[in-house]
């Protein structure tokens, strides 16, 4: 009776025993922990009991705990006028229109990623940036976080994601506002703590709210990364900033060295993957040979993790051409990964509006888009990692 | 209490229809449920285990023979352990609830695995019919859940 292809399961010799593990919740959970997320949510319609055991809190915890230090990224979010969303793994693919807004409560107001953190996205509304999303792509569920007032939005100047499974099932959101009227320029961090909903600053040792001066437009308080329970923010300068979510310390790292002449706009990427931390800066932009750097675990300085020539993906696709006019090839830089088996350790680039895959390793190259209608803003590139979980958004 | 193989003794083991199997303690022991009673000296001859069949009990105890073997080497269980759940479905179920029983860790965490890697992917309605179970859903709710995975049956 089964169709073809399919490995043959029937109960029917053996009704009671298989009958029995069913009714074993202990058992059946046994079982659940083994399974994939994508049959985990099949199987959420199979009963009630199978239901509550696969949506409960306890459950997803215990999933995150067993499969979550080996997670790599499944794919890509591209976020362009929709969603798209590009599996590392089809060749060649157009990738699936990730229909985002339609899950999303109030889609009149427009819906935009900010962050990718171990799973869960940090979102906004668009047009009103009064509201902010906490969502799990992958059961398709949010949490949403309304701002306590108009002034507080006003003087934001950057929302993080602090979200560590194997830490917390809990996450925090990290807001930096501009303190008016005070010069230097001053920032105050809040903190927003999804265990008890609740939005409250950090006190410092005086008690007082948790302040630090920063020259404008230095930081990239935009493309904030979380990593060893701290959020991070690059900068142009020799140091950046990094802010630790459970000591509630904001501390300083070096970025590194500049060459003689200095370019502002240097960093072309920075992001984590599994445990690393990785730096691309640049001194001349579109530069076919570059490192990638990770910071040390102490944090006191950084190391070259991989020496990239692109030259080999212009030989494979040679397709791909150079700007006429300057002569380069432009590409952007999308993410890192890290895989487990280092020598499937990849680099994702976007260029000539195709999204290629680069085998750190080895070199070779794969195609993961032929036609992504890609952008980068700002040194914002609008791709975010998708990594599959189970965890709990509220 | 020593239980090395060198003073291992014989332990009997009789099962739910009444057949009785001699093992060695030290094999026996892999169940932790057997290793309670020996350890706390209630080791009655023969051991009662109302909840195993004889031929369950049989292909449980070629396992635990095979792991308390310790000259095997990790590749070779692995390679062992593979052949060993290529067996008939409801064997498997029999097995489960056996190693539930018993306490045996790894062999629950390998018969798991192998039904987890049977069923994924899977239609709901062919997991109900492997499980026997009712769905007790209405098609409302049904519909609702199918609606919100909708990426998970693509």
């Amino acid at each position: 009776m089964t169709s073809s292809g399919e490995s043959s399961i029937d109960s029917a010799e053996h009704p009671l025993a298989a009958g029995a593990i069913a009714g074993n919740e202990d058992l059946l959970m046994e079982i659940l922990l083994r399974l994939p997320i994508k049959s985990l949510l099949r199987f959420e319609s199979v009963s009630k009991t199978w239901y509550s055991l696969i949506t409960d809190h306890h459950f997803a915890q215990g999933y995150t705990r067993r499969h979550n230090p080996n997670t790599e990224p499944s794919g890509l979010l591209l976020m362009m006028a929709g969603f798209l969303f590009l599996p590392f793994n089809d060749d060649g693919d157009q990738g699936h229109q990730a229909m985002l807004e339609s899950w999303y409560p109030d889609n009149d107001q427009g819906f935009m990623i900010l962050q990718s953190c171990n799973g869960l996205l940090l979102c906004s509304s668009t047009y009103f940036w009064k509201t902010y999303y906490v969502c799990n792509p992958t059961t398709r569920r949010f949490s949403t976080i309304c701002l306590p007032s108009s002034e507080f939005w006003a003087s934001l100047v950057s929302v993080s994601l602090a979200f560590d499974p194997l830490e917390s099932p809990h996450y925090k959101l990290v807001f930096v506002r501009k303190v008016e009227k005070r010069t230097p320029l001053t920032y105050q961090i809040d903190i927003y703590y999804s265990e008890t909903r609740s939005m409250r600053p950090p006190a410092s040792g005086s008690g007082d709210p948790l302040t630090f001066a920063a020259p404008q437009g230095r930081i990239r308080f935009s493309c904030p990364v979380y990593h060893s329970g701290a959020i991070h923010w690059c900068s142009e300068d020799e140091t950046c900033l990094y802010f630790d979510t459970c000591t509630l310390h904001l501390k300083t790292m070096p970025m590194p060295p500049f060459p003689v002449a200095r370019n502002s706009d240097r960093v072309k990427y920075f992001g984590v993957s599994r445990g690393h931390l990785h730096l691309i800066t640049m001194d001349n932009h579109y530069d076919m040979e570059f490192d990638i750097l990770e910071l040390k675990a102490d944090y006191s300085g950084w190391f070259v993790a991989y020496r990239v020539n692109l030259d080999a993906v212009v030989i494979n696709f040679p397709e791909i051409t150079h700007n006429l006019v300057t002569e380069h090839l432009i590409y952007h830089i999308l993410c890192v990964v890290r895989a487990v088996k280092e020598e499937e350790s990849t680099m994702v680039i976007g260029v000539s509006g195709r999204i290629i895959s680069f085998n750190l390793k080895n070199s070779t190259s794969k195609m993961i888009c032929v036609s992504a209608p890609f952008y980068e803003v700002h040194g914002v590139k609008f791709a975010y990692q998708y990594i599959e979980t189970l965890a709990h958004v509220s | 209490m020593s239980l090395s193989p060198s003073t291992s003794k014989m332990l009997s083991l009789k099962s739910s229809d009444g057949k009785v199997l001699e093992v060695e303690e030290h094999v026996a022991v892999l169940c932790e449920t057997i290793k309670s009673l020996v350890e706390d000296g209630c080791a009655d001859s023969p051991i009662p285990l109302a909840n195993v069949d004889g031929a369950t009990l049989g292909n449980v105890m070629e396992w635990c023979k095979k792991h308390a073997d310790q000259k095997a080497s990790a590749d070779d269980l692995e390679d062992w352990d593979a052949e060993f759940v290529e067996r008939d479905q409801g064997e498997l179920y029999h097995l489960i609830m056996a190693a539930n029983y018993l306490n045996i860790k790894g062999l629950l965490d390998l018969i798991c695995q192998k039904v987890a890697d049977m069923i994924k992917g899977k239609h709901p309605e062919k997991i109900r019919e492997i499980f026997n179970i009712e769905n007790d859903f209405t098609p409302e709710q049904q519909e609702q859940i199918r609606k919100d995975n909708s990426w998970a049956f693509e």
